[in-house]
């Protein structure tokens, strides 16, 4: 059991990565990021084919934030073009294509197949210990994330983010440049999504494009609005909550003697029963956001 | 300082701006009349980045702007506030006067979080001078208060004060007073001579002619999409081309009151 | 307050999109008539205690056809052994869970298989970009792995601890070049799905077709999941081939088959690669006279096998993996009885062994060095009056 829930925690937060990657889009900002999912596979494919041509796996990472980094910025840029649903749509799009892309160039990404035999990290430890080691590394990175992410939407920078989420024309008439902000916003979250792409493939020694399907964007998207929108430390709680609800809920049909098949319709039957329930009920989330409170030391 | 040369803007076949020109000087306060849909608002957005002209030209301070992006307009010192002054509901006043404040350190997404210290240093100050001037604006008490959750009038206030953080050098508002009651359009006047008083040089859209006469040194009139007169508001009420255009509507009482008359005329409104 | 509404009503409409989506999943769990036919096994009473092992299947998503399938197999051997000396003296028990097409939930289904079960043989999945994190993860924990489903040459790189009861390399593939070419057939055209299995097929099939002097002249990887597949099958209508090679499961498999019937293709000139999984829900008119290849389950155990399926089921092969998941549990049960032991490390060496010369419903097994099987039987087969029949040789051009 411990086994188990070791390999949940790990994957949990890796998802809080992602979680933070997206609140800092969607939450700080307002970009309604629906192709979250497309960074999260550059920065797997950039570690997948990199160490598959025998490159050493801190070049492929690097690769892949560089890469995330510059999708992002392109992305944002159309931001100035593009009005909110529409931009969302758009991110949609985009992600569809980069999977198209990784599943139809196999010469590229080994198409359907995927890349296999990914070197994983810790390989010289026995299993329990290398399932401690990831989950160190794992949430030393969410640390980090967590941290980048305080400090942009901290001071001005953030301001000037939320003014855009909510009045972009005054944040304007205050001298911001908007597009400037959201170019910003997305070349610093992106990457994040993509590290935790390069973490997964080295984690499951293993990338191909059925992982860079639309329904990890809106599982992320779930963690983020059952833990709180706007709020960083909410939507890691959320990726906890909502991994562990993911991973535990397989265990319903050994307690309740349900048919297998059915049982997986089931969970992802509770997790959209949790989205829509929040959507209603509690649109903040567990830890919703919090007016900021600026005092005389900050 | 601000002038506006033949600016001409369409929407589909409507002329909204059909060659308006005008000119303000450093140090004045300028209003801008019209009856609805004359292009009051469409013009003030010209002036400030908001809309690009399809014809003519805007200058500040000798250089062209009329190209420029609205938020370059702003960090060239010219600022603008808007009829709907809509506020942010996740963001508090004191929050909202700091956005509007210059702080380099803290606009840079790198220097946030590698020179954390550096940027809190920067924002004491801004804060120290946005609670002085939420004191000014009588908003201190409620500067931990959601933005968006105030009164129209108090929103519209926010917006002056987190203008002028940036000290700008001329201010365009587009309604100050729409939807502020009575007593407070005394004092805003008051404010407005103020920051006149400090360096602002202020263009006014407005309705409330009272007011206009109060504060204004010298009055534009536009009705459709062009500028149809430039006085001072005591000869406004005489101006037949400007009764004409506002169809027989009231005249301003700072002026003269018809003999005989004995309720004071109603003021304009929208 | 615009954003929030616009991102209220985005993300609303989203998850009432994944609701129906977990609901559809859940509802078509219904559609197997396994409830209405199933003959209740016998279980023999002598068995005390029982052992368990895992199995990951696509039970949901978009292989459940072939997930629901490759757990028919399952059920069948069990109820075999069971019916029998059971394992090592007690009840078999295979424990199921869902890897709903996902690679992460595959992992995580393993995971709980090892930690939680601890089962020391774990089957699955399906498609190779399950199949492989899977088995590097049980190589990694040193539990015996057996592959029953999918066809990437990588398979055969895991390790030791991972077999493969299921021929790699798309050996089906290349039998169906073979025998076309020596019917007669040199310009072929090919449709498949645009997924592992199809694109390994395609590969195969172009490489052998070469090979014998024949060539490809139009080939078609369709997305899955489609109501329409009229404009795939103009362009092959328009190619000129002198037969069509497809494969297809599911829904849309008979889809294809309709709409190419519409569209005045000859079933004659179509062949079947897998053509019990090709056909099973198709218009008997659509498909009659199509030729295909199908897993051998004639012989000693294949005919017994094929009416144990239709008794308990009450319908013929609903796709042709079923067959491969019975063969994997009953090799890991004669393994582990061979190993007289639950240690993963012992089973696999038998394993191993057994896998050496095993009979098994699929035909003859041997596996080579790296344990994955190296000979696949296949029949020619047609379809007669709905039927899969079988055929010796594969019918000509002219015929």
């Amino acid at each position: 059991m411990l086994d188990f829930l070791l390999g949940v925690a790990v994957v949990a937060a890796i998802y809080g990565i992602l979680a933070i990657s997206l609140n800092l889009q969607a939450g700080a900002t307002g970009l309604l990021n629906f192709g979250l999912v497309g960074f999260f596979g550059i920065g797997a494919y950039a570690t997948g084919i990199s160490t598959m041509h025998g490159a050493p796996w801190p070049l492929g990472m690097a690769i892949g934030l560089v890469l995330a980094a510059a999708a992002g910025a392109a992305v944002g840029r159309l931001g100035r073009t593009l009005a909110a649903e529409y931009w969302a749509i758009a991110t949609l799009a985009l992600a569809e294509l980069l999977r198209l892309v990784a599943l139809n160039t196999d010469s590229l990404t080994r198409g359907p197949q995927g890349i296999s035999a990914v070197p994983g990290f810790f390989s010289g430890l026995g299993p329990q210990s290398r399932d401690l080691a990831w989950l160190g590394l794992a949430a030393l990175v969410l640390a980090l994330c967590w941290w980048v992410s305080q400090r942009v939407t901290g001071a001005q920078f953030g301001r000037v983010l939320r003014l855009v989420r909510e009045q972009p024309d005054l944040a304007a008439s205050l001298g911001h440049d908007v597009v400037g902000a959201k170019v910003r916003v997305m070349a610093i979250s992106a990457p994040m999504a993509a590290l935790a792409g390069s973490l997964y493939t080295h984690y499951i020694s293993f990338i191909g494009p059925g992982q860079l399907e639309p329904f990890a964007t809106f599982l992320v998207w779930t963690m983020v609005v059952v833990g709180g929108l706007g709020n960083a430390f909410g939507v890691i709680a959320g990726a906890a909550i909502v991994q562990l609800l993911f991973d535990v809920t397989r265990f319903i049909d050994d307690v309740f003697d349900i048919p297998s098949e059915n049982a997986g319709g089931l969970r992802i039957l509770v997790v959209g029963a949790a989205l829509l329930g929040f959507l209603y009920f509690r649109s903040g989330g567990l830890v919703p956001e919090r007016l900021r409170r600026i005092d005389a030391r900050s | 300082m601000l002038a506006a040369e033949g600016v001409r803007k369409h929407f589909g076949g409507l002329a909204a701006l059909d060659g308006v020109s005008l000119e303000i000087r450093e140090g004045e306060i300028v209003a801008l009349v019209g009856p609805n849909g004359s292009g009051k608002s469409t013009l003030l957005n010209v002036l400030s980045g908001f809309l690009e002209p399809d014809g003519g030209s805007v200058t500040y301070e000798g250089r062209p702007i009329h190209r420029l992006e609205p938020w370059d307009v702003s960090q060239l010192g010219l600022r603008r506030t808007f009829q709907l002054a809509a506020q942010p509901t996740r963001m508090s006043l004191l929050e909202v006067m700091l956005a509007g404040a210059r702080l380099p350190e803290g606009s840079s997404a790198w220097r946030s979080v590698f020179r954390a210290r550096r940027v809190r240093a920067e924002q004491r100050a801004a804060v120290e001078r946005a609670r002085g001037l939420l004191e000014e604006l009588s908003l201190l008490p409620l500067e931990h208060h959601a933005a968006g959750m105030l009164s129209g009038g108090q929103q519209k206030l926010l917006s002056l004060g987190a203008a002028l953080m940036g000290d700008p050098r001329m201010l365009l508002l587009d309604e100050p007073t729409a939807g502020v009651n009575p007593t407070l359009r005394r004092t805003l006047a008051e404010r407005l001579r103020t920051i006149r008083a400090r360096g602002t040089t202020l263009l006014i859209v407005e309705h409330d002619m009272n007011f206009v006469a109060e504060l204004c040194d010298r009055v534009y009139v536009l009705d459709k999409g062009r500028v149809i007169a430039e006085c001072a508001p005591s000869e406004l009420a005489e101006d037949e081309r400007v009764v004409e255009a506002y169809l027989g509507s009231v005249r301003p009482t700072a002026a003269r009151r018809a003999p005989g008359a004995t309720a004071p005329p109603p003021e304009v409104r929208t | 307050m615009p954003f929030r509404h616009a991102a209220r009503r985005a993300v609303a409409t989203a998850a009432v999109a994944a609701l129906t989506v977990g609901l559809a999943a859940c509802g078509s769990g219904d559609d197997s008539k396994s409830s209405a036919a199933q003959a209740t096994p016998k279980v023999n009473p002598e068995l005390k205690g029982q052992v368990t092992i895992g199995a990951v299947l696509p039970l949901t998503g978009a292989s459940a056809t072939i997930g629901k399938d490759q757990q028919r197999g399952i059920e069948l051997a069990v109820d075999k052994i069971n019916s029998g000396g059971g394992v090592l003296g007690k009840k078999l028990v295979v424990k199921v869970e869902d890897s709903e097409g996902q690679a992460a939930s595959a992992v995580n289904a393993a995971r709980k298989l090892v930690s939680v079960d601890k089962t020391p043989v774990v089957i699955g999945e399906y498609s190779s970009g399950n199949t492989i994190p899977i088995g590097q993860y049980l190589q990694q924990r040193k539990v015996v792995h057996i592959n029953a489903g999918s066809s990437s040459p990588d398979i055969a790189k895991i390790g030791d601890f991972s077999f493969s009861v299921i021929g790699l390399d798309n050996i089906a593939g290349k039998f169906t070049a073979e025998k076309l070419v020596q019917a007669g057939y040199h310009k072929v055209a090919f449709l498949a799905p645009n997924n592992a299995y199809g694109t390994g097929l395609l590969k195969a099939t172009r490489a052998a077709l070469q090979q014998s002097g024949g060539q490809i002249v139009q080939s078609l990887l369709y997305t899955e999941g489609q109501s329409d597949y009229r404009q795939e099958l103009q362009r092959l209508k328009s190619a000129n081939a002198d037969i069509v090679i497809y494969s297809a499961y599911g829904k849309e498999a008979a889809t294809i088959n309709k709409e190419a019937y519409q569209l005045g293709m000859d079933p004659r000139k179509f062949f079947g690669i897998y053509l019990t999984m090709c056909t099973t829900d198709s218009d008997p008119r659509a498909v009659d006279g199509q030729q295909g290849m199908d897993v051998n389950y004639i012989g000693p155990n294949g005919s017994a096998y094929k009416s144990a399926y239709e008794a308990k089921y009450g319908e013929g092969f609903r796709t042709s993996f079923s067959g491969y998941t019975y063969d994997a549990v009953t090799m890991a049960a004669k393994a582990i009885n061979q190993a007289g032991s639950v240690d993963p490390a012992k089973i696999r060496d038998a394993l191993a062994t057994v896998g050496k010369r095993y009979e098994g419903v699929t035909g003859a097994i041997s596996f080579d060095a790296h344990n994955q099987r190296s000979e696949q039987p296949y029949l020619i087969a047609t379809m007669k009056d709905g039927k899969v029949s079988e055929e010796g040789e594969v019918r000509g051009p002219e015929a």
